[in-house]
């Protein structure tokens, strides 16, 4: 069905090629997950909820190495990538993307602060332990500070506490602000919405949650270590309950568009039944929210355990890692899909090696699981691995 | 350690830091400061002119000549288009727009099903439409795109990133990014030619003078006059973008 | 040693004013010299924008003064002239003869202007589409000089009309086509050929 009475597909010419494809797709998946990891780890930090206090230090560690990947889509995407740097020098900051370069630098600089400040322990235990460039390095991390007294672990602590609880709103607004970017945008029918930084956060907070739940079960299986059930249950019940807000904020949205029956949905009901159709209620609503909906729910309600809480945990959190990114994609694409002339229509092209094509999507979202793998080669990140010193070092040295 | 070392590496610091913050603050206002001292305001120097463009909707016969003539003198790469022309046909069913190529090479005939069904049937000529209130301007992270003095909407080639936030944000589709320049390109109402006492190229080839284009500080320009008479619509108005494109006998179904 | 135990944090922060600072000096380094605040752009983009290269000059551009008088070419002022007064006085040169800088470049001639007598550049304008203003002149079998001559859509209009003045009058004359029109008259609908020629 075509929209507003058109007889034929209509788009205005240069409506032809689609600007925003996969890269635009993955930025605001891969700062999503950013945003959740840490908020994941702020449970712990913050709201002291004694279940993630194990998973807390892995959980920032993720949320750094996904950090790391964020702006790569985007430079992938800029048809000018070696002017990047114009978004540092001149911010127009009636533009809500203008606010990327220094949020997302502060950003990261606040995470390598939380991660250097919980990890400098062991940073300098290493610097003690090892000779040579290895131990040129581990002094390096250590800022030349090489002893960890008491008090200085309580003021570790509290600037800690203080930057995970600041680091809160300021991973929200990393995130929001590409919800913002999207629905302010008057032009586009479907993205159009108040709600859409809203919409962003919580999905984003979803697709942390579940893909930690994802890697931990991944680590713990390989490594052959026992899974902390407890702590399990509860992170799907925080997943529930967050991915129940966001579903119903993402419902919320369109029944307004459709019960107003104005312009909006003139559009978007088209839209959603003709080529969205398959993206987003097949896939997306159908298949990737109501299952995991309802395993999670029975996780939360009949709590089982063992394999078959693992195996629900996993199943949940693999198909709400797809949601999320089916939602990126049908938000991204599918806005685009609508031609501003109001009357069709125009077509997405998948593409494979080209520069915004699959491969490159697919290589730079497995990239932050190498880089983390790498750094359990060198750090410690889930609490009973062996390597973990328990006790703080004494604080006179040799001399 | 002494109180002594303690003491001048305490001072050492403080003096780093006081230091650093001055240098700060001159790095920060060095730029407005050495803009402020060039004197020569260009804004100044082009202030008077409120240029805006006129289109018959009544005229236009969609021979395609303006797209041809604005690919010619833009360079505009083949797929692109800084203008194009669409033809409307009503029919009691709905309604049937295409632009074929953006009409550059004119039009062939409706098929005779669609012909006999016709109520009504016109050419519509778009354009930028370089509006006052433009999203495109809001939306641009770097500044590369802003709103000249005397109205041009435009591009600044040298600092454009690419990142086709305003070919979203335009209401109208009239952006887009050149597939050889990697950066956001549209009309400019031939600010080239303009800035040298010329009319943009689509206005000056036009065989039937269906777009207009002038300064509405000048009473006796068309499009003063076309504003003066309030009979003018633009496209889109809800978007209340301003837009400085005055169309003259603009059906209802056109969007 | 007894640091303080903030002396850690010292020592970052004091990595991060000189990670800041040097920031600053690059940023300022690079912001363009023309940049204007206020309205946020780089001021001389309008000059940069204004160098672009003119490739349609417009009739000004040969009304002949220079060009053509020179080389005796006189026919083209009389074109020129005709055009200007005449019905197609509306049209460019360049909306037949393709755009000047194909044909001039520097103020000499590198090419002769695009000469086109094919009645696919008339029926670009002329051609009879629904779509078009119905007071517009479209080529129609059926009107008076048309009909009483049996002119095809696809017979060369250049064989009786003058694209300079397609209505000139000596030209329709010569063929006979005005004294025709005279004793039909303008506003009859226009008889078949076979009842006319009786």
């Amino acid at each position: 069905m075509l929209p507003n009475e058109s007889l034929v597909n209509y788009f205005f010419p240069n409506e032809a090629e689609i600007h925003w494809s996969l890269m635009i797709v993955i930025y605001p998946y891969i700062t999503g997950l950013v945003a959740g990891a840490f908020v994941v780890s702020s449970l712990y930090h913050v709201f002291r909820i004694k279940a993630f206090e194990n998973i807390a230090r892995f959980a920032l560690v993720s949320a750094f190495c996904f950090g790391l990947f964020a702006a790569v889509p985007l430079l992938f995407h800029l048809g000018q990538p070696l002017r990047a740097f114009n978004i540092f020098f001149t911010p127009h900051t009636t533009s809500a993307m203008s606010v990327f370069g220094y949020v997302y630098s502060s950003y990261m600089i606040l995470l390598m602060i939380e991660l250097w400040l919980v990890y400098r322990e062991y940073f300098i235990q290493k610097a003690r332990e090892t000779q040579g460039m290895p131990g040129m390095i581990w002094k390096i991390l250590t800022l030349g500070v090489m002893d960890y007294t008491p008090e200085a672990a309580r003021v570790d602590h509290k600037v800690t506490t203080f930057l995970a609880a600041i680091g809160i709103p300021w991973a929200c607004f990393l995130h929001g602000y590409v919800g913002f970017i999207f629905g302010s945008v008057k032009a586009n029918a479907w993205w159009a919405t108040p709600l859409q930084p809203i919409i962003f956060l919580l999905s984003a907070i979803v697709s942390g949650i579940a893909m930690l739940m994802l890697m931990y079960a991944f680590i713990r299986w390989r490594t052959r270590q026992a899974y902390d059930f407890p702590m399990i249950q509860k992170l799907m019940v925080f997943l529930w309950g967050f991915f129940i807000i966001d579903f119903f904020l993402e419902g919320l949205e369109i029944v307004y568009a459709a019960y107003e029956h104005g312009h909006h949905w003139s559009v978007i009901g088209p839209l959603l039944s003709g080529p969205l159709y398959d993206s987003y209620v097949i896939g997306q609503v159908l298949i990737l929210s109501v299952v995991p909906f309802l395993i999670l729910g029975y996780i939360t309600i009949f709590k089982p355990w063992g394999k078959g809480l693992l195996y629900l945990a996993n199943l949940a959190s693999l198909l709400l890692v797809l949601q999320v990114l089916f939602m990126r994609f049908n938000v991204v694409v599918g806005g685009q899909l609508i031609s501003k002339s109001d009357r069709g229509f125009t077509e997405f092209h998948w593409e494979f090696l080209a520069r915004e094509g699959v491969v490159p999507a697919v290589i730079i979202l497995s990239a932050p699981f190498v880089v983390f793998y790498i750094l359990t080669r060198f750090i410690p990140i889930l609490e009973d691995e062996p390597e973990t010193q328990q006790r703080p070092i004494a604080g006179t040295d040799n001399a | 350690m002494t109180t002594q070392t303690s003491n001048a590496r305490r001072v050492f610091l403080q003096k780093l830091l006081a230091g650093g913050a001055a240098a700060g603050m001159f790095m920060v206002y060095r730029q407005p400061v050495v803009a402020a001292l060039k004197g020569a305001d260009k804004t100044a120097q082009a202030a008077g002119h409120d240029y805006a463009f006129v289109v018959d909707v009544n005229r236009c016969i969609g021979c395609g000549q303006c797209v041809r003539a604005c690919s010619i003198e833009n360079d505009v790469p083949e797929g692109q288009y800084r203008t194009w022309i669409e033809r409307y046909v009503v029919t009691p069913d709905g309604v049937h727009v295409d632009s074929p190529q953006g009409g550059m090479y004119g039009f062939d005939e409706v098929d005779e099903g669609l012909a006999g069904e016709a109520i009504n049937t016109f050419f519509v000529p778009k354009l930028c439409n370089h509006c006052a209130e433009a999203p495109c301007i809001q939306v641009c992270p770097v500044g590369a795109t802003y709103r000249s003095p005397e109205g041009f909407v435009l591009v600044d080639p040298e600092h454009c990133i690419g990142c086709s936030y305003c070919v979203q944000a335009c209401p109208y589709g009239v952006r887009f990014i050149n597939k050889y320049k990697h950066i956001a390109d549209k009309c400019t109402w031939c600010y080239h030619r303009v800035s040298q006492g010329k009319l943009p190229a689509c206005v000056t080839v036009c065989p039937t003078q269906a777009r207009m284009f002038g300064d509405l500080n000048d009473p006796d320009s068309q499009v003063a006059r076309v504003r003066e008479a309030d009979n003018w619509d633009v496209l889109k108005p809800e978007a209340h973008t301003e837009s400085m494109c005055l169309y003259l006998g603009l059906p209802r179904v056109v969007v | 040693m007894n640091g303080s135990p903030r002396s850690h944090i010292y020592r970052l922060l004091v990595l991060l004013v000189i990670i800041g600072a040097g920031f600053a000096a690059v940023r300022s380094l690079a912001i363009p010299d023309s940049w204007d605040n206020e309205k946020f752009y780089r001021v001389d983009s309008l000059d940069d924008l204004s160098l672009q290269p003119l490739r349609i000059g417009g009739n000004e551009a040969c009304a002949g003064a220079g060009c053509h008088d020179s080389q005796g070419l006189a026919k083209h002022e009389e074109r020129f002239n005709a055009l200007a007064k005449g019905s197609h006085s509306g049209l460019a040169c360049e909306n037949c003869h393709g755009p000047l800088s194909d044909h001039v470049s520097d103020g000499r001639r590198v090419a002769s202007a695009l000469i086109n007598r094919e009645n696919t550049l008339c029926l670009g304008c002329h051609g009879p589409l629904l779509s078009r203003p119905k007071d517009f002149p479209q080529f129609n079998a059926e009107n008076t000089g048309h009909w009483y001559f049996d002119v095809e859509i696809t017979a060369p209009c250049r064989d009786c009309h003058d694209p300079h003045e397609p209505r000139h009058r000596a030209a329709l004359r010569d063929m006979g086509a005005l004294e025709v029109e005279s004793e039909i008259g303008a506003t009859e609908q226009p008889h078949a050929a076979s009842e006319v020629a009786q």
